[in-house]
Formats: C-alpha cells, structure tokens, sequence
C-alpha cells in the first residue's frame, strides 16, 4: 500500500503516503464519524493500545483514519473526532470518489454508503481492519474488529522491536 | 460480568421503578445493569450506549422501544451492528440495523455491547461527557418502562 498517498486533511491536505516513518509504524483505519459503535469502539481500543506504550516507542507511531463519508466528515469534524481518541493523528478525507476507491482497493477495504436523499441520515457499512504499516508500505498486521487493547498492545511490542 | 457497585445500585434503582419494589418479581423480573455510554467527539452527531438485561422471571419479554430527553439527543434508536459477507477469508462488512424488537428469554441475560446490539443516540444535544450521566428509558413490551443510569466514559468498562 505504500504508492498509495491521500491528502492529510488536518495538515492542510498534503499528501501522506500509506507507509510508516522509518523505524515506525503507521496505523491505518478506513470508517466515518457518524459510527457509533464500530469506530468508537476501534479507535478507542487503539489510543488505550498506544497509551499503554513506552513513550519513545509511542513516537514512532503514527494513526491515520481515512474518512469513508467524506460529505458529512469535514476535515474539521474528521479532526475533532481523532483528536478525542489520539494525542497525534492524520485525518484522511479525499472528496475524490476515484482515488477512495483505490485506496480501498489497495487494502482490500470494502464500503457501501447507503442510497439516502441529500441532507438525510444514513449509514455506510464497511469492512472494519485496522492496519499497521511498516516503512516500506507492507501491512505487517491486521487487527479485525473486537480487537481488545492489550492485544494490539502486545502486537505494537513486537513489531517496534525489530 | 463484573458486577461492580454501580451495577448493583443500577439494578436496585431499576428494579424499584420496575416494580416499585423488589420483593415482587411478578412482571417479569427485569434487571438493567452495568449502563455505560461512550464519550463522543464534540462535533459527533451520534452516540452509543450499552447495558445489559437479565431476565429472571418466568416469561419472556421484548425491548421494543428507547428513549432519552432531548437535552441529550433528538432521538434514540434500538440498533444492531451485524457483520456479514465474510465469505472465502474476506472480512466482514460492518452493517448496522435498525431493530423493532430484541428478546430477552426468561432465565437469560441479553447484552448490548459493542460489535452487537446498542442504543444509538442521533444529533447528539451536547458531547457525551467522561464521569457524566445519562439518563435512558427503556420499554418492554410487558414489565413497560424501565429507566436507567449510564455512565459516561472513554472506554469499555
């Protein structure tokens, strides 16, 4: 995944290619804000899982959550949102329906956004993998949902050691 | 299911509304416990709140519906996360549905906890707040209403 680059909406949408700093690892989640129950859940799971790091391996992680709604996230709320859960993070939002697409591809995400009239509610169902990508753009971990944080924790743990 | 404290004096408080008193368990002998709600974002528009039933009585009965003030949320829906097409080692899709109903069979505990069943909150009035609470009404179709307490917190108890 690491040709893949979407645009970091809370660094003024820059490009941020899907692979890790060197030495560090970059997880990535592909959801919506207006889940209530699967993100939250997830990407609480995950902050407790960095929380629980080391600090000096704490740096060298970076979180990225790539908006799947990106009508209704705006970069500002999509901000908002992970910086409940994350001291740091990349929010990912491409208005792009194309370059979504791929990126979804590229990590075998799958979504569907439900047929709705403008400015209803609806939903988006979406596979629920968080990945953990290496340098080299390798997904080197896969947690599914229901991941509890002391497992990812004890995932992190190995793979920032070698 | 760790029964803490506040599980207890959940369950004491419901089962007074209930029944308003608990020597009689003759509506059905409903317990609510262990009430908790997620923080939400402060621009989220959706919250979620789980607990679970326990059953004691000798009949079955049904969740049917959910409500909470307006100070809270406009609305509050009974939903379900399912997971499906998982087929051929692909992950699940992540789907969430309205439900009409959840069963409590007698003698079973049902839980709404992440993943599965859950109260929705939709257009949040304010964020969701650590070491606040909420108040929510459940209705039965035959013990009625039941209200609850759920504590607000950053993660799963």
């Amino acid at each position: 995944v690491g040709s893949v680059t979407l645009p970091d909406a809370s660094n003024g949408g820059a490009a941020l290619p899907m692979r890790a700093e060197p030495d560090g690892l970059l997880i990535v989640y592909f959801g919506y804000t207006s889940c209530p129950d699967v993100c939250p859940t997830t990407m609480s799971e995950v902050g407790q899982a960095i929380r629980a790091l080391p600090t000096d391996l704490t740096a060298r992680i970076d979180v990225a959550m790539v908006t799947l709604d990106p009508d209704r996230d705006t970069a500002d709320r999509l901000t908002d949102y992970l910086g409940h859960f994350f001291a740091r993070s990349h929010a990912v939002r491409t208005t792009d329906a194309d370059q979504l697409d791929a990126a979804a591809a590229a990590f075998q995400v799958r979504f569907s956004v439900e047929e709705h009239q403008p400015g209803s509610d609806y939903k988006v169902s979406h596979t629920a993998v968080t990945y953990g990508v290496d340098e080299t753009g390798t997904v080197r971990v896969e947690w599914p949902f229901g991941m509890r944080s002391d497992a990812i924790t004890s995932d992190l743990l190995i793979l920032l050691a070698e | 299911m760790n029964m803490s404290k506040l599980g207890w004096s959940l369950g004491l408080i419901t089962c007074v509304l209930a029944l308003g008193g608990c020597a009689a368990p003759a509506s059905g002998g409903l317990e609510v416990s262990a009430a908790w709600a997620r923080t939400s974002p402060t621009l989220a528009m959706a919250g979620a709140v789980y607990l679970q039933i326990t059953n004691s009585g000798t009949a079955d009965d049904a969740l049917t519906a959910v409500s909470v003030d307006a100070t809270v949320a406009a609305r509050a829906e009974l939903h379900e996360t399912v997971a499906t097409g998982s087929n051929m080692g692909s992950s699940p899709m992540m789907e969430m549905r309205p439900v009409d109903r959840i069963v409590i069979p007698h003698g079973q505990t049902v839980m709404l906890q992440p993943g599965g069943y859950h109260v929705m909150l939709m257009d949040l009035a304010a964020p969701l707040e650590a070491s606040s609470q909420i108040r929510v009404t459940l209705t039965f179709e035959h013990a009625g209403q039941i209200a609850v307490t759920a504590d607000v917190r950053d993660t799963a108890p």
